[in-house]
Parts: C-alpha cells; structure tokens; sequence
C-alpha cells in the first residue's frame, strides 16, 4: 500500500507544491500587512481603520487560509482511468479496500499535516497580531478540513462508480449543485424572513412612537439580523464543531465503503460509454492503433 | 506453491456479452512453458486474459492460477504474476526512477538492480517522463518493469505489437531466459505468429469466442499441412477432409488437421509444412470452406 500512497503524491506534487506557495504567500501578505499597520503606512490612518484591517487580516488569515488545502488533498482517479494505471493497479496484489484506503490514508496525511502546521502558523499570528488562541479555531480547522475531504470523496466516489470522465463529472457536479441549490434557498427564504421581520419590527417601532407605518423601512434591521445569524452560527459552531466533524466523518465512511464496493465491481461491468463501443467494434481496436494501423506500424 | 503441474488451467470458460460469448474455453498452461494465445481481433484473447486476472467477471467456469482458484485467492496470487498491456498503465508524468520507488512498494520480491539493469539493456532513460517515450520504449519498459519483481507467471496481451523486429527479438530472448527458471511460465497473446513459432512451446487458438486449437506447437504444426494443387486436383479431394482452401488462378492451397492421414488417403497430392499464420488464416475461413 506503500506503493500507492507514494504514487498518489507523486502524481499530486505540483499541485500541493502551488497550494503550499499559495499559502506562504498569502501568509507573507498578512504579516506585511500587519508590519505596515504598525511600521508602515497603513499606521497613517485613523486607529479605527488600522484596527478593523488588521482584525479582518487576521480573521482572513485563520479562515481564509483554509482554501488553500482543497489544493493540496490527493485525488488522482482520474488520472489513474486515463493512464490506465485503473486497469494494471486490478493486476496488483491490493484489495479494493487496500486501493481505497491508500487514497484516503493520503488525504488524511495532509489533512493532518495541514491542521497541525496552521495551527502553530495561528499560533504564532496570534501572537503577532496581538489577538488570543481560541480552542474553537482548532475545531473550526477540522470541520473545514472534512468538508473538503467529503467533497474529495464524493468526486472520488464518482470515479470509482462510473469509471468515465463525464458521467463522473456530471454525478458530482449534480450533488454539488444540489448542495448550493439547498444552501441558496436556505439563504433566500432567511433574507424573506429578515423582510417579515423587519416589517413587523418597523410597524411595532412606529406605532410606539406614533410615527407613520413605512417610517421604518425593513431593510434597516437586515444588517442587525445578519449580525445576529452570524453570532448564532458562531457560537452553534463553538458548541457543536464535534457533533458537525462526526457527522462528516460519518458521511467520509459511507462514502469509503461505497467507493471499494464501486471499485470491486469488475471493468465489465460499467456500461462503456458510445464512443468506447464505437472503439471496440472497430477492427483495430483503439484509435490510436488504428491511426498506426494505417501508417503500417501494425501488424 | 511449488506443487502445482500448470500455471493456468481454464475449465469451461464462458463470458457472455451484447454479441459476443467467450463460449466453455478450457487449456492448461503447463509451468515453465510459454503459450502463444493467437487469434483474431475479437476472438476474445482479451477477454480470457482479462478473466484470468480477474479484471473481468467470468459467468461461469473455472480459473486456477499456480493451482489456486482466482476467485479467492486473488490478491496472494497476484504478487507473482506480472501483466504487460498493449497500452502503457503508468501515468504520463512519471518516470522510471519515481516508478522503481512506487513498485518497489508494491511487490514484496521488487528488484530494483535487476529493473535498472533492464532500463540499462533495452537503452531507456531513467529520468526521462514517460509521456516523452515512443511506443517501443513503453512496451520496453512494461516489460522492464513486469520482469523485476520475479513474478514466476508474465501474461502479456499484445505486447509485442508495434515493437520493430528487432527489438521484439530483443524481447522475445528475455523471455526465453526468464523460462530459463522452470517455475516461470507465460502466456502470450500475440497477432504475430512468427515471434510464437519461434519461442512458443505450446499454442491455444480461439475464434469468435470459441476455442479451435490447443496444444504442443510442434505437435500443431506436425500435425497440419497445406496442399498445393491443381483445381482439378482440388476436386477430387473430400470436403470432409480439408479444414479450408484458398483457391486463385495458379491453384488451390488447403489446409488439412492430419497431415499423415491425408497423404496416405491421397497419395501423390503435395502436402507442404505449414505456419501458424497459415493455420489461422485457413481456420478463421473454415465457415466459407472455400476462399480467394
């Protein structure tokens, strides 16, 4: 399994190579930032706006940052069906569980590595921007990193089920965008309900003060609800980032024992896509045996 | 491990697809010896081959590699077989020393002197991607790569294909002393009879599913003979007796299954050695009987 773990990375190197730059840069950036809102001439302005850039640099940088590991989780099952490395790894002396395994043990590795190194690098912000350690970024951290890794999943899942690029796509692509559609229409009918709201809240308001009914237009209390959805999440996230990170862990196993049993069916029996059938009939077989067929490079 | 006569035996292989049927396939690959699996393109040389390495799901029969069923002893076998494909499966970005470092970790008996030593002879460059090679250097380096973990069974599915004849004879005295070790057997599919007459022991021949020929290729080749006649000679010979004939302007050519039988029931007729080419060409045809 070694093996394959070691291939996983090796095909996956650049692109953790760019995540990891994209990190230490956007790191720099955020330690410039706070160099010139002490040093330089962000510190030229009024001690309001130096103090809201550097609490939204460092906020930036103990979220924002968490983008990048996405980059950096390995998922070459792609690769693997285009390289034929799908067909020859069938030959290996792995399970299906094994395969799989080494795919999530990889992901789980820099997930790991990855959490423990932002931690210390919010560690040392922490100290930099003057800000204290909450233990809750620490869970905020995990729940990140399994969101990515129940993405990751769900696209390798789609690999190992359809075995074919685009019906692949098209599956995850489906359940991403259901999962955007659900969250679109959560955030809309909230946004109706701030309206409701704020209508209400208005009419209460100018009654009170003997004002006419529309004196207070609803979108005023919008803000005011936002900030208080926000400070709920915050603190349901400070409560509950355990039962959220098991939930996700849940799916991460579902998901694993799905993929090897997608993976242990035989090549055969995915239904191979038109144009494959097309290949296969044909009396030299691939495309390109066909094209060195007709170039007298076949016997 | 040791105690076992054939390193594949085939019992009633069937395969059903949408228009094709591997149909009750049975043939033994006796160990230390290298079987040349001929056919034409869509007899299903593929097919069993892929059943045996259990990429593909047999509906029914039987396969024991090393004497042990594929079904449940599938990884353990595995680690002593090596495939080679017609198609490179490493990815392109990779190079030899980075899959030396993969495979090392794979096979438990991974040497990487001796692949090294196979990059060295076939001339492949160690660092060089292989997205960068030419077909020749790719197959090469399957092979490498499928002889370095001292697999005791190389199957190989057109693998020689698209190589130059001389690096495919290269190739083909590597296999003949990987055989050197009486434990190491092969099994070789190939459109290129020529290479399997030259180091084939024995030869299976399957069309449109179904198995035509098994056995000792020289036994085959003793066996099978083409006649060489006039048209008018051609018909005094019983149909029942000829597998197939090519008839042109200059004569006939036919092909028949036991040559001794045939020259004494025929004395006079011209009764020529034949080739595997042959055999499969006057097989492939046995339908129409008689073919240009």
């Amino acid at each position: 399994m070694k093996g394959i773990i070691f291939k996983e990375f090796y095909i996956s190197r650049k692109r953790i190579y760019i995540s990891i730059a994209t990190y230490l840069f956007l790191t720099l950036l955020c330690i410039l930032v706070k160099l010139s809102a002490t040093f330089g001439n962000i510190r030229l302005l009024d001690k309001e706006a130096v103090d809201s850039t550097v609490t939204i640099t460092f906020y930036f940088f103990v979220f924002g940052l968490l983008l990048s590991i996405p980059g950096m989780l390995v998922n070459n099952v792609s690769s693997d069906l285009k390289s034929h490395w799908s067909i020859y790894q069938r030959t290996l002396p792995f399970s299906e569980k094994q395969i799989v395994s080494a795919a999530y043990i990889s992901n789980v590795v820099v997930l790991l590595v990855m959490n423990v190194f932002h931690t210390l690098m919010t560690a040392v912000m922490c100290a930099l921007f003057n800000k204290t350690f909450q233990l809750y970024y620490i869970g905020v951290f995990l729940v990140a990193s399994l969101l990515f890794f129940v993405f990751n999943a769900i696209i390798m899942f789609a690999f190992y089920r359809f075995r074919d690029p685009k019906k692949a796509q098209l599956f995850y692509g489906a359940v991403f965008t259901l999962v955007y559609l659900a969250f679109a229409f959560a955030f809309v009918g909230r946004i109706y309900e701030y309206d409701a709201m704020g209508r209400k809240e208005g009419a209460r308001l100018a009654a009170q003060q003997g004002l006419p009914a529309d004196a207070f237009p609803p979108e005023s209390f919008q803000i005011q609800y936002i900030k208080e959805d926000i400070h709920s999440l915050a603190k349901f996230m400070q409560k509950f980032w355990w039962a959220i990170a098991l939930l996700f862990i849940a799916i991460i196993i579902l998901l694993f024992f799905a993929s090897v049993k997608a993976l242990a069916r035989p090549a055969d029996a995915v239904k191979p896509s038109k144009e494959k059938e097309k290949t296969k009939q044909s009396f030299f077989g691939s495309p390109r045996r066909q094209k060195a067929a007709s170039e007298g490079d076949d016997d | 491990m040791s105690d076992y006569e054939n390193a594949i035996e085939i019992k009633n292989l069937t395969k059903r697809y949408d228009g094709f049927t591997l149909d009750n396939i049975s043939f033994n690959v006796p160990k230390g010896s290298i079987m040349g699996f001929i056919g034409q393109n869509g007899a299903g040389k593929s097919t069993t081959i892929n059943t045996i390495l259990n990429i593909i799901k047999a509906d029914s029969g039987e396969i024991r590699v090393f004497g042990k069923d594929t079904r449940t002893a599938d990884v353990q076998i595995k680690q002593d077989i090596s495939a080679v494909f017609d198609e490179l499966p490493f990815h392109e970005q990779l190079n030899a020393k980075a899959l030396d470092r993969i495979l090392r970790h794979i096979f438990s008996h991974w040497s990487s002197e001796a692949f090294f030593g196979y990059l060295e002879r076939f001339q492949l460059p160690v660092k060089k991607k292989f997205g960068q090679f030419s077909k020749g250097m790719k197959m090469k380096l399957q092979i490498a790569a499928a002889l370095s973990h001292n697999a005791k069974l190389l199957i190989m599915d057109e693998a020689t294909t698209g190589l130059d004849p001389v690096v495919r004879n290269e190739i083909l005295d590597i296999f003949l002393e990987f055989l050197q070790d009486e434990d190491h057997s092969i099994l070789m599919s190939s459109h290129i009879t020529s290479d399997l007459e030259k180091i084939a022991d024995s030869v299976t021949f399957i069309d449109k599913g179904r198995l035509l020929l098994t056995g000792y290729k020289d036994e085959i080749l003793e066996s099978h003979g083409v006649i060489k006649c006039s048209k008018a000679d051609y018909e005094n010979i019983g149909k029942g007796d000829i597998i197939s004939a090519r008839i042109s302007d200059f004569g006939v050519e036919a092909l028949v299954s036991d040559r001794q039988s045939i020259s004494r029931k025929y004395s006079g007729l011209v009764i020529d050695h034949t080739t595997l080419e042959e055999i499969m060409l006057f097989y492939v045809n046995r339908e129409k009987k008689e073919w240009c």
